[in-house]
């Protein structure tokens, strides 16, 4: 059983189009997921330990695999299960660590410790941008139909002939390019990474001074670190709580709108009444 | 107009703002960079999302959305403009959306567009719009996102406003002049009416009494002129009793009936015109709608009753519609069938026998041919396709099945009807038209036609 309308397929086409460039986004994105765990599965390797080795490749495969059948339909509920996989990873490897993997609980002041473990961060940081990005402004398939038959072409434009001078002149404003999105994204995380920095320092300026303060290594090591994790846990609490009151101040300011309005009402009416008593007596 | 504001964390978010602090405190907790790189992102993408939206609150727009029609036909086109008004000083990036129902498609632009709206500074956009299915559309409502990560934290307007949009069928491609239309009437007059007995009272001619006849009709010096009963024939020159059956059934569903809807309705709109009688019965199992347009106020909403009318998926009965005819006193002097040769073939030719009896006559206007959609019965392709491939049997097997099975069909019906002197006509495709078919059929009864006919006939 088929149920074709010859005319309308003769005369339209259903075009559907992926905005530009998401293609390349999606490719970015799976492209530092692989990044990422191939940077702990090569370090892994180095440090020879055959557990840690075992755990990431399996889960590099899964992910890569999972990337690679969903293609450029990148999903939040996917990346989250991404994150996911990433804490449970960590912590298997946490316990499985020996003194030379990055996984250790201690760096022991090694830098190339530290350069693996930034390089693996800042991948997997940037696959999240990179979806965050995706998902902000290519998202959405779009679907729409185009004229095909030279009918159908001159009915178009013949009806935009017709409207022109009126309400519906056709118009299509100006969309905005992929480079311009990149430079609106970055201006936006401005304010916000000004802000994360100056908490960073303040932090920074709190442990330096307790180090200098106590200069024992080991009082160091036990003041610091809980002292950035209460910062982490405030600056949590405050993100949540500022969520639960972002609504409330929207709300305040619509009242205090609504309440001048009246104000002003009631104000200008008496206003009005005088304004009448004194032009009857003039 | 109506404006809703939507600004809430939604599920993402919260998860993002977990997910930042596991990170850090996780990776401050073991000494590791690289839970903690990500999780500071996490963090400064939510964060960015509150400061953008402290910034971009009070952001209002001034904005109207309008049509170009409320009324329009399938396959027509529709503007929708939508205006916007940036009062602030910033130049603000929005995302506009605007919905509508599945009735519409948007013609070379996307639902969706991401523009930046400049200060104090009208924005117009025009979407247009191809109708493509025929019902009430809806046009609306009108997103407008404010800020970035709509994802993790939502913040909207939505504009409420929505416009109701009525489809009607589509246009017929063929404009037919009034004058042929007009024409193909008086034709129809002159052809059918002489056929309505008893009916009438203008004289047309003499005849040898049938069983059956009044009395008082019979012309008692004609009778006694030729030694045999002799009965007067009158017409009814001045009023046509039309009677149109739509079929509704599962085998219609599809453009095939958007197109016999059409036909329909512009014969009925030449019928409105002048002052024949009309009467419209869509059935499918039963009858389903018994529609008489009326002049005055009503005249209009009772037409557009016919609009409503959808194929309702079930096998249909012509015989019921015919006892239903004949059950209520139907007058009607010519009926018109709009149907296919599909489905249940005897009951088609039992209602015509039926419609027969009743005096009628019956044109029977089939949508059934090759040039529309076809839906066949899986039966009449099962011995035949047996080790074929799917997309073979559609494009050879398929079609000659089908074609064969419909001229089968086709002689069957034809043979029935010419014997109860009834009419064919055959819709070829799209480009065909009702006004046109029942044109040619009438050129069939045309005076020099006739003379040529009666010629073959008695050469053979």
């Amino acid at each position: 059983m088929r149920i074709k309308d010859k005319v309308f397929e003769e005369d339209w086409e259903l075009t559907s189009l992926t905005a530009l460039g998401s293609t390349f986004i999606a490719s970015v994105h799976h492209l530092f997921g692989a990044l990422a765990i191939s940077l702990i599965v090569i370090q892994s390797a180095f440090s020879l330990n055959i557990y840690i080795f075992t755990i990431w490749l399996v889960l590099g495969i899964v992910i890569l695999m999972t990337d690679l059948i969903k293609g450029t339909h990148i999903k939040m509920s996917s990346e989250v299960a991404f994150g996911l996989f990433f804490v449970f990873g960590t912590i298997l490897s946490l316990l499985l660590a020996n003194p030379n993997s990055m996984f250790f609980p201690a760096t022991l002041g090694r830098v190339d410790i530290i350069i693996y473990q930034s390089l693996a961060g800042l991948c997997i940081g940037l696959r999240f941008l990179s979806t965050f990005y995706y998902m902000e402004y290519f998202e959405q398939e779009h679907t729409f139909v185009r004229t095909k038959s030279q009918y159908t072409k001159e009915q178009v434009r013949q009806y935009k002939d017709n409207l022109i001078k009126t309400d519906f002149e056709y118009t299509s404003p100006e969309e905005i390019k992929s480079l311009q999105k990149w430079i609106v994204l970055l201006k936006r995380m401005l304010w916000p990474s000004l802000i994360l920095i100056i908490f960073a320092t303040l932090a920074a300026l709190y442990a330096l001074m307790i180090f200098y303060l106590i200069p024992e290594d080991s009082i160091a090591e036990y003041i610091i670190r809980p002292s950035l994790i209460l910062v982490a846990i405030i600056y949590s609490v405050v993100l949540i709580r500022t969520n639960a009151i972002l609504p409330k101040i929207v709300d305040v300011d619509t009242q205090d709108d609504q309440q001048q309005e009246e104000n002003s009402d009631t104000v200008a009416t008496e206003d009005d009444i005088e304004n009448i008593s004194i032009n009857n007596t003039t | 107009m109506e404006e809703e504001r939507h600004f809430e964390l939604t599920k993402n978010g919260k998860a993002f703002i977990l997910f930042g602090s596991l990170f850090v405190i996780l990776g401050l907790a073991i000494d590791n960079l690289l839970l903690i790189v990500p999780g500071v992102l996490f963090w400064l993408v939510i964060t960015s999302t509150f400061i953008s939206f402290l910034f971009s609150h009070t952001y209002s727009f001034n904005t109207k959305m309008s049509c170009s029609k409320d009324f329009m036909r399938s396959r027509g086109l529709l503007a929708v403009a939508v205006e916007l008004t940036n009062p602030s000083r910033r130049t603000i990036l929005t995302k506009i959306s605007l919905s509508f129902s599945f009735h519409f498609k948007s013609i070379d632009k996307a639902e969706t567009v991401l523009i930046k709206l400049s200060p104090k500074k009208k924005t117009k956009i025009v979407w247009l719009l191809l109708a493509t299915r025929r019902g009430n559309g809806e046009i609306g409502p009108i997103e407008i996102s404010v800020g970035s990560f709509q994802f993790l934290f939502k913040h909207k307007r939505i504009l409420k406003d929505t416009q109701k949009i009525k489809i009607l069928p589509q246009r017929p491609r063929i404009n037919i002049p009034w004058k042929t239309k007009k024409e193909l009437l008086l034709k129809m007059v002159h052809e059918f009416a002489q056929r309505v007995k008893g009916r009438g009272d203008e004289f047309f001619a003499l005849r040898d009494y049938l069983p059956g006849d009044q009395l008082k009709h019979i012309d008692w010096y004609a009778t006694a002129r030729h030694d045999k009963l002799i009965s007067r024939e009158f017409e009814d020159q001045r009023n046509l009793h039309f009677l149109i059956y739509l079929d509704l059934s599962s085998t219609m569903y599809g453009p095939k009936f958007e197109y016999a809807l059409s036909s329909v309705v512009e014969l009925c709109s030449l019928i409105k015109g002048t002052n024949h009688d009309l009467a419209v019965i869509a059935y499918s199992e039963n009858v389903q709608k018994y529609i008489i347009p009326q002049v005055g106020k009503h005249e209009l909403r009772l037409m557009l009753n016919l609009y409503d009318i959808d194929a309702t998926g079930v096998h249909s009965s012509f015989l019921n519609a015919v006892k239903f005819t004949k059950n209520n006193n139907v007058i009607h002097s010519i009926a018109i069938i709009f149907s296919d040769l599909e489905g249940d073939l005897i009951k088609k030719l039992q209602g015509i026998h039926l419609l027969q009896t009743m005096g009628s006559r019956v044109v029977f206007v089939n949508f059934a041919t090759m040039h529309f959609n076809i839906l066949s019965s899986h039966d009449w392709m099962l011995d035949r396709t047996e080790d074929m491939n799917y997309g073979e049997i559609l494009k050879y097997v398929f079609p000659s099945i089908v074609s064969e099975e419909y001229r089968k069909r086709e002689i069957e019906l034809r043979q029935i009807l010419y014997s109860i002197r009834g009419d064919y006509v055959d819709i070829f495709g799209y480009d065909d038209n009702i006004i046109l078919s029942l044109y040619r059929l009438m050129k069939k009864y045309s005076p020099t036609q006739r003379l040529v006919q009666e010629a073959v006939g008695r050469s053979s």
